[in-house]
């Protein structure tokens, strides 16, 4: 098999993996950057609405347009990206790659894996149906080929990417029937549910879809409110006359590459399943081998953006390129804002996860 | 039954009372005062960066909610467009005529007109009083985010939070 030598290898172009590239770069690292999509940014790439966090760190910019200034900073400081390259696999030889159609083994000094996370599905009566989509599918759809797939939808969890793909269909002139929510309560922002609410759009929590309807494609879906014992609350069915459902329930770490080489996981709920222990620059419990972003645990683009940096930096510290008193000094900051982000009513629980994390890399070196 | 914004994604009128971005109705003047209905700790803090005066504040710890000083607001409405929540309005009460004017974050195509009469709604969507558009401001001016003025009768000035696109586009064909 064909073998390539990089120095530091990123898997991964979305917000945690160009940051890392970008921090690295600047270190002196020579970096690339490996992408399964023809585009560089990840979800960033998708997302229309603004984005909260720091005003000195991207908030208020659109996703999309912190995509764009973040792949104009990475090229300018030589960055090298392959893209529509899939890395399949993290070997003791080095990283499985197929690019071009053809195999390579890339032998990289370090190795940052920043691949994200997937979605979760729900299933009911009716959902293997076209028009049911998750809800990246609609966001692809229509923010990025600008085509909508429906006009009369049914949302599917209120967290906050099931409030923002509601919002963002109102956006593109369909109707929103409904938002359900099997919990009692709001999953996201109240400033988001505010938006649809406003618009007319009904947020029914303690809800969940009994089935969708139809011959060759959604032509209907039933709700049905559930009871404080979680069963089914019989004649509380409400009928929609839907044509799409998009399911927004929750996003897991894609941490398969990491399992792969013999990462320590640890299974940690808040963070959305199995995420790798790592320390605080990222390096997992394999050296060499670093984490960033939606994989070390589903939270904000804010946060994988921070974590790529720190990721970026140690990386090239660890090739020699800055002392490690210069290493920490770079990623103090990044640290700090770390523990800003993870704050506040919906994120507290995160900087608990975060500190389990640490300790457990901590455990596992000795 | 539970409510406020939790559980209905529409605040109750405690958490309004509460928010400290919120100014008194009394310190609402005609010059107009943002109106900054962010009533949960979330990490984020444009409206503070950009407003002109320091009238807003919420410090290095960026999840505490902002704080409004309705003295030093003059109603300029740069946060109505900078808050990535669309969160904030800025209203104004013309006493003399006994009217409220009501600037309002809008992402929606297509944008109304001056002079155009829209459908004014409440935190439900649901239809309040007919408003006149005074002014549109173009959504390139503000990163896609335009800024609707709105004027409607005073007693309604609490109510109104938004126009509903879909009314609004329905009388307009």
């Amino acid at each position: 098999m064909k073998e390539l030598e990089r120095e530091i290898l990123i898997i991964g172009a979305g917000p945690a993996g160009i940051s890392a590239a970008i921090e690295a770069a600047k270190a002196g690292a020579k970096v690339t950057v490996a992408d399964e999509h023809d585009t560089i940014g990840g979800q960033l790439y998708k997302q229309i609405h603004k984005f909260f966090g720091a005003a000195d760190n991207h908030a208020g910019m659109r996703g999309f347009e912190i995509a764009r200034k973040l792949e104009q900073e990475a090229k300018e400081l030589g960055v090298e990206f392959w893209l529509n390259t899939v890395a399949y696999g993290i070997f003791k030889e080095g990283v499985g790659i197929v690019r071009d159609g053809d195999n390579f083994i890339v032998k990289a000094k370090k190795v940052i894996v920043a691949a994200g996370g997937i979605e979760n599905t729900t299933a009911f009566p009716g959902s293997t149906l076209p028009g049911v989509m998750l809800a990246g599918a609609a966001q692809t759809m229509t923010n990025i080929h600008r085509v909508l797939p429906g006009k009369r939808m049914v949302v599917v969890g209120s967290g906050n990417v099931g409030l923002i793909v509601a919002y963002q269909m109102l956006q593109a002139g369909a109707e929103v029937l409904a938002v359900v929510e099997r919990d009692d309560h709001i999953g996201g922002y109240g400033v988001h549910a505010e938006k649809i609410r406003t618009a007319g759009v009904p947020i029914l929590t303690d809800t969940i879809i009994k089935c969708a309807s139809g011959k060759t494609s959604v032509e209907g879906v039933t709700t049905v409110k559930l009871g404080a014992d979680g069963a089914e609350i019989a004649g509380s069915e409400q009928e929609f006359n839907a044509d799409t459902v998009i399911m927004a329930v929750g996003m897991a770490p894609l941490t398969e590459l990491l399992w792969n080489i013999g990462c320590r996981f640890e299974f940690i709920g808040e963070l959305g399943g199995y995420v790798p222990v790592h320390n605080e620059f990222m390096q997992t419990s394999v050296d060499g081998i670093y984490a960033a972003g939606d994989i070390t645990g589903v939270e904000e683009a804010s946060v994988a953006m921070e974590e790529g940096c720190i990721a970026g930096i140690a990386a090239a510290s660890a090739c020699g390129h800055i002392s490690a008193e210069e290493c920490s000094a770079r990623c103090a900051s990044h640290i700090d804002a770390l523990a800003v982000l993870e704050s506040g009513e919906y994120d507290g629980e995160r900087s608990a996860a975060r500190a389990k994390k640490l300790e457990l890399y901590k455990a596992s070196e000795k | 039954m539970h409510d406020g914004i939790l559980y209905t994604g529409v605040p109750n009128r405690q958490e309004l009372k509460n928010a400290p971005g919120i100014p008194a109705a009394d310190s609402i003047g005609a010059g107009g005062t943002a109106f900054i209905e962010c009533l949960q700790t979330i990490a984020c803090n444009p409206c503070e960066a950009n407003c002109p005066t320091g009238a807003i504040s919420i410090g290095a710890q960026i999840s505490n909610r902002p704080v409004l000083d309705a003295k030093k607001c003059v109603g300029c409405g740069t946060c109505v467009s900078k808050c990535p929540g669309l969160a904030i309005t800025v209203i104004a009460r013309k006493r003399d005529d006994a009217t409220t004017v009501l600037s309002l974050p809008y992402e929606y195509f297509p944008l109304p007109s001056a002079g155009d009469t829209v459908a004014a709604v409440d935190r439900e969507g649901r239809f309040v009083c007919d408003a006149n558009v005074l002014n549109v401001k173009p959504m390139s001016a503000h990163q896609s985010t335009s800024v609707v003025k709105i004027e409607f009768p005073e007693e309604y000035t609490f109510k109104v939070k938004s126009i509903n696109t879909f009314h609004w586009r329905s009388n307009n064909g």
